[in-house]
């Protein structure tokens, strides 16, 4: 009996070793990409970072002279920082709030709300393309669109991208703008709620307010706590529409630390700088995704 | 087991479908890759000479690879640090001397007299342009240099006298009348990099007799009062209505022919080096241009403009097919057919043979000829190498933009531009 158990295990140890390695197989295609475009490339650039290291000269070792350079000497590191930052917390609260306002009224039952669903979510489709940043410069130029309607409208015109005051604020916009993901996202977790739950609070009288407060948010706050995650990274590592739309400027008040990066390693061969200034950033990430996690155990409600 | 096979099978197609994926290799004949930046008409006829050279020699396939002005400079960088660039590629001048001092990439044409012909070019113009420690390492594409074009409906609107020899004090004197007495006329179309090139380096060699940076003692070649007057004549040639404010114009950074109040007439001088200025004037159908002198400081120690390169042509040394790469370029430069298709498209040619075709032809634009001559008889020497390495043009123009826009005052800009500065000498 007990030979028979054990001979029942190791047919089954086999079966699962076999399926797995299979499995691995199928997956070994992506396991070498990332390995050696992903892993690779991160190892490496934290070596790198270490370095003075130009594209056409060897690493040479100087140890923490390129992060003390950066926080010391670098005047455009925290102005760049600074960008950075403003960009982040317009574009993702601003992103997130505008998609569920969005989620919220495409919820209720309108004739044709499929269509309108999809023609929301097209903006998404072109998302960081250099197209579309292309179609924001020219909507926003100084005789761009935007200002020919204002003038139609007597309404004084604006220097959207000519003016260090405005010009990161229009480039948020555009990030703003492309909101279907979140959408999408926000309406699969607005259709999980249970009527239930609406029903009964209708029952006791309460507000719409109070309904959306009590029960919708936090019925779908785990959606809105992944929103948030996602589209922090995807906010820190902006580069295409500060680089083809504003180029950093006007007087470099859209010099996101992408474009800084971008800059230092292909435009001044500083591979080893630029290797520490994304680490920084990538630090920046882990912080404020660290702080977001820690606060979402008070505003997280996970239904399983 | 099947499935075991099936899965080994696909992952290997898969793989070598990635391995391959960039193309199978030539199995006959000569391959070259070509690569430049230009507008339509430098694109066509460059393509047609390619065409012609592939007609003529019938196992050479040569793949143009066409690219934008935007990013060429990093997209070259990146090639030649991986080992990838194609065979023959223009390149900006600004940037050749950096790629020189960082390895040994070019070919140097001396070094083939039987492929390349150099008879026709001005030996001193080679010498000076393209010739890295007596070794020919980049051919000059042409004969250009910096140049200042009056729209002259503009002019007799304002009143400019075009035939004037205009000093700093005079042009912004002129500069100011023309804004107080039209508020919708600027008399100069400028953008942030234009006044880095076009103003801040020559107002400061003209006063130094030194490049911006001089190579050879790793110093500036100003002080910090020097380049504090030269950011105060800006600051005030955009406070006074000279230049147009900078929040308006900044939409039209390295594009200054496409800003509405060019394409109106609302600008008397435009900037541009001689083989861009066609752009400015085709921006203004029907327009009538005069090309003028350049602004000069009447106690100048130096003219500090000059006329060099628009561009240059280079063999990559790794190439597989030097050879034949420089006989190309030899038929590119001297083929009494390739000089008539190519005409002006790169500027004045720089071949004495390429300009008899274009003069035969009537194929150089008169104005354009007369900016070349005035850049000609400027005394100055070129300031390309640490003067024009991109970090520096870079501090340059944000100084400059900084008090553009009134985020710092000359003072404060002058000083933040000497720290980045002795910061990027201290790593030469």
């Amino acid at each position: 009996m007990a030979n028979n158990k054990t001979g029942i295990a190791v047919q089954g140890r086999k079966h699962w070793a076999k399926r797995n390695r299979t499995g691995l197989y199928y997956v070994s295609i992506w396991l070498i990409g990332m390995a050696v475009f992903q892993l690779y490339p991160f190892i490496t650039s934290l070596y790198y970072s270490f370095t003075d290291y130009g594209i056409f000269n060897a690493p040479e070792w100087v140890g923490g002279d390129n992060y003390v350079r950066l926080f010391t000497l670098d005047t455009e590191f925290f102005n760049s920082m600074r960008a950075t930052l403003e960009y982040t917390f317009i574009t993702v609260p601003g992103k997130v709030i505008f998609a569920l306002i969005i989620a919220l009224i495409l919820n209720k039952k309108l004739k044709g709300v499929n269509w309108i669903r999809t023609i929301y979510y097209i903006p998404s489709l072109l998302s960081g393309s250099v197209a579309v940043s292309i179609l924001w410069k020219v909507l926003f130029m100084d005789d761009g669109f935007i200002n020919s309607l204002l003038s139609v409208l007597h309404i004084p015109t604006v220097a959207w991208l000519g003016s260090p005051h405005t010009a990161l604020l229009t480039i948020c916009l555009l990030e703003i703008w492309q909101f279907g993901s979140s959408m999408v996202m926000f309406l699969a977790a607005l259709k999980q709620v249970p009527t239930s739950l609406y029903e009964a609070a209708l029952i006791d009288g309460a507000k719409k307010t109070t309904i959306f407060f009590k029960i919708t948010f936090p019925m779908i706050s785990s959606v809105t706590f992944f929103n948030l995650i996602m589209q922090l990274i995807q906010a820190l590592q902006n580069f295409t529409s500060a680089f083809v739309i504003t180029n950093g400027g006007p007087s470099k008040a859209t010099y996101v630390l992408g474009l800084k990066l971008y800059t230092d390693a292909f435009r001044y061969f500083r591979m080893g700088y630029a290797c520490a200034t994304s680490w920084i950033m990538f630090a920046m990430m882990l912080v404020l995704t660290l702080i977001l996690f820690a606060t979402s155990k008070k505003w997280v409600y996970y239904d399983n | 087991m099947n499935k075991r096979i099936i899965s080994i099978v696909l992952a290997a197609l898969l793989a070598s479908s990635m391995v391959f994926a960039g193309g199978s290799s030539e199995s006959d004949g000569t391959s070259l890759r070509f690569m430049w930046w230009g507008g339509d008409d430098r694109n066509a006829a460059t393509t047609e000479v390619i065409n012609k050279y592939m007609e003529e020699n019938p196992g050479v396939q040569i793949s143009a690879e066409i690219n934008s002005d935007s990013g060429y400079i990093d997209k070259v960088a990146v090639m030649l640090s991986s080992r990838t660039a194609p065979d023959i590629m223009q390149q900006n001048v600004d940037a050749v001397p950096d790629f020189v001092s960082r390895g040994d990439f070019f070919v140097d044409f001396n070094e083939y007299p039987e492929l390349f012909d150099t008879s026709a070019f001005d030996p001193h113009f080679l010498e000076s342009f393209g010739t890295f420690d007596g070794k020919l390492l980049a051919i000059p594409t042409g004969i250009s240099g910096l140049a200042m074009v009056a729209n002259n409906a503009a002019a007799e609107a304002c009143g400019v006298d075009l035939t004037q020899q205009l000093s700093w004090d005079s042009l912004f004197a002129e500069g100011v009348r023309v804004h107080q007495e039209n508020p919708d006329y600027y008399l100069l179309n400028v953008d942030t990099k234009i006044l880095a090139e076009y103003v801040l380096r020559p107002y400061l060699r003209q006063i130094t007799g030194d490049k911006f940076i001089v190579d050879e003692e790793l110093r500036m070649g100003f002080t910090r009062d020097q380049l504090v007057e030269a950011l105060s004549y800006i600051d005030q040639c955009y406070k006074q209505g000279v230049f147009q404010p900078a929040q308006e114009s900044a939409t039209f950074k390295q594009q200054t022919q496409n800003n509405p109040k060019w394409i109106n007439g609302q600008f008397v001088f435009g900037f541009a080096a001689t083989s861009n200025m066609n752009l400015l004037m085709a921006a203004i159908p029907g327009g009538s241009f005069t090309a003028v002198k350049l602004p000069l400081a009447e106690d100048r120690v130096t003219d500090a403009y000059f006329a060099d390169t628009p561009q240059y042509m280079t063999v990559y040394s790794g190439s597989k097919n030097v050879e034949e790469a420089i006989k190309f370029l030899n038929y590119f430069y001297n083929d009494p057919e390739a000089q008539l298709i190519l005409g002006d498209v790169r500027s004045v040619p720089p071949t004495s043979t390429a300009r008899q075709v274009c003069a035969d032809n009537g194929m150089l634009d008169p104005v354009i000829m007369q900016a070349v001559e005035y850049a000609q008889s400027m005394n100055g020497t070129s300031d390309k190498g640490l003067s024009t390495n991109p970090e520096v043009i870079q501090i340059q123009e944000d100084a400059i933009e900084s008090v553009a826009y009134g985020t710092a005052t000359p003072e404060e800009a002058a000083d933040k531009a000497i720290t980045l500065i002795n910061d990027f000498l201290s790593r030469q």
